[in-house]
């Protein structure tokens, strides 16, 4: 097997006294899709945030693309090819909607993609999630399903190799979880890999090629969808002894 | 019709230049006194909208970048006669370390907690100003004014029309900044600066710029006054009116847009100075007060904010 695309070694993060990642161990290939799943409070968004760099760990690494970027800012992180949505969205909500792709496509992509036309290239992304009639409405105005979308192509709009997306599908319809599944599959047909944090199991199963289970900030398994599925400790963690 | 930013420097230098022939063509000296004064809030809340409106952190201690423009005047003057020309500039320069120096130091700090560490900022230093002899201490210094300058009537039209320069300067500085890549970063920061993080925005280098920049523009403001009022002390430099004007000019002018200080500054300021002249000079705060309120409350996006939203309706019927 090749070397991963990213590597997570021995990483710990606490708040205080509470600690939220114990000596996580994880590794994602390029193109893969991963799921990362827990009860809630079990650390996924911590570890994130470890990984985009909003947080940084006390302890252990993180390696992109073979080099430590345990020290990086995020937005050195970013340009590297890391991107990310946000659990809640976060729009520049008194941006336009063809604004807020602007700052990722002239501040995080590569050079090459930077000396392309940012509002042409806004516009070819938001045709991809169909959100390209509402370029020149302001973002705080974007309905969920909207939001989501935005927060998810904002996020490819810099060309990424990994992209994590938090709960895209949180609190929306059957129907819309489809729309948002299948802007991923594509997403990841392009080579980009995927993790998925996600409650939703139907998408997360039919989704992942591999689930990482966390539990109160332990990774407790590591397998495919039907292994996990057959796991003994993942059933006490959802459910109790 | 959108002017470039080579056109808006042939109107700023217009406007600039129509300022001098005014200084020509009107004969009561007491216009460009008040003219003074107005355009002197026009930097100020320019500066102030760079950091305030465009990143979204508010600066409480304008009066602290102000009267570091000033008395890096008065230092300049004690150590010889220096001509004016080169006075201003090095007044931007130490105001702008300042605030280099404040974003270092309070720029970590978020939302209310930045502001009242400039807050602090503004009253360490007036402390710092009070106890420093050379530049006259508590009791203050004279200067004086040269007898004459070459081309103007008298040295308060100079002054009037070099402020016209400054505030040309500063709100050309800040056209450029609000429709440069910089600009854009600044708005993002303001909407969600964790985001704007993740999507590659140098958050805390672009936060250090606009502090740098606001603080040398409010600098530039503050340099001149020493020649303006020829006494100053610190409660003159460090005044409450200043620190407040800065703030309220532009959010009743209308933040985050380079002509919203602007117009905030003129209209107060002309304000303040009418009411100066016919009712007294106590009024001014009262006035720059309630008008505050008033818009905080009933209009956040100030009178462009108003404008835009009427203009959108219309443009709905």
């Amino acid at each position: 097997m090749n070397a991963p695309l990213l590597e997570i070694r021995d990483l710990s993060k606490r708040f205080g006294g509470f600690v939220a990642l114990r000596n996580v161990e994880l590794a994602v290939g390029e193109g893969e899709r991963l799921g990362l799943i827990g009860p809630n409070g079990s650390g996924k968004t911590t570890l994130i945030n470890c990984i985009s760099g909003v947080l940084r760990a006390e302890a252990g690494a993180v390696i992109f693309a073979g080099r430590n970027i345990s020290a990086l800012p995020a937005h050195r992180r970013s340009r590297l090819g890391i991107a990310r949505s946000f659990q809640i969205p976060k729009p520049f909500a008194a941006m336009t909607v063809l604004e807020n792709l602007r700052i990722p496509l002239e501040f995080a992509a590569a050079p090459e993609r930077r000396a392309e036309d940012p509002v042409t290239a806004a516009h070819e992304l938001l045709g991809l999630v169909g959100l390209d009639d509402k370029a020149a409405q302001t973002a705080g105005l974007l309905n969920q399903i909207e939001l989501r979308k935005l927060e998810l192509v904002r996020a490819l709009a810099a060309g990424p190799s990994l992209l994590i997306s938090d709960e895209a599908m949180a609190g929306l319809s059957a129907a819309e979880v489809d729309e948002i599944l299948a802007l991923l599959f594509r997403v990841n047909e392009q080579g980009i890999a995927v993790v998925m944090i996600e409650h939703i199991m139907r998408a997360v199963m039919g989704f992942c090629e591999r689930i990482v289970v966390l539990d109160a900030g332990a990774k407790i398994a590591d397998g495919t969808p039907d292994e996990i599925l057959r796991d003994a400790d993942v059933e006490r963690a959802y459910l109790g002894d | 019709m959108r002017l470039g930013h080579g056109g808006f420097a042939v109107a700023a230098l217009a406007v600039v230049g129509a300022g001098y022939l005014l200084t020509l063509a009107i004969d009561n000296e007491y216009y460009f006194f008040a003219g003074y004064v107005v355009l002197q809030f026009v930097v100020l809340a320019t500066a102030w909208n760079i950091l305030g409106g465009y990143a979204g952190y508010v600066n409480f201690g304008s009066a602290g970048f102000f009267a570091a423009g000033a008395y890096t005047t008065i230092a300049l003057l004690k150590l010889g006669e220096l001509p004016i020309y080169l006075v201003v500039p090095a007044a931007g320069l130490v105001a702008g370390m300042i605030g280099l120096a404040t974003g270092y130091l309070a720029l970590r700090l978020r939302g209310v907690y930045f502001a009242i560490a400039t807050l602090a900022l503004a009253v360490v230093l007036e402390t710092l100003i009070a106890n420093w002899d050379f530049v006259g201490g508590a009791s203050g210094t004279f200067v004086l004014r040269p007898k004459s300058v070459p081309l103007f009537d008298s040295y308060v039209t100079f002054l009037f029309w070099l402020m016209l320069v400054l505030a040309a300067f500063a709100v050309f500085a800040a056209r450029l900044i609000e429709r440069s890549r910089l600009g854009r970063g600044l708005a993002a920061i303001r909407d969600d600066e964790v985001a704007a993080e993740c999507m590659g925005v140098p958050t805390l280098r672009l936060k250090l710029l606009a502090t740098t920049i606001s603080g040398a523009l409010m600098g530039l403001a503050g340099a001149p006054f020493p020649y303006y009022v020829t006494y100053i002390d610190p409660p003159s430099a460090f005044s409450l009116e200043i620190a407040v004007n800065a703030v309220a000019m532009p959010m009743i002018g209308g933040p985050g847009t380079w002509f919203g200080p602007v117009i905030g500054a003129v209209l107060l300021a002309t304000l303040q100075q009418a009411a100066t002249v016919t009712i007294s000079s106590e009024l001014n705060l009262l006035i720059v007060g309630v008008m505050l309120v008033v818009f905080v409350i009933a209009a956040p996006g100030g009178i462009v904010g108003l404008g835009r939203t009427l203009l959108a309706r219309m443009r709905r019927r």
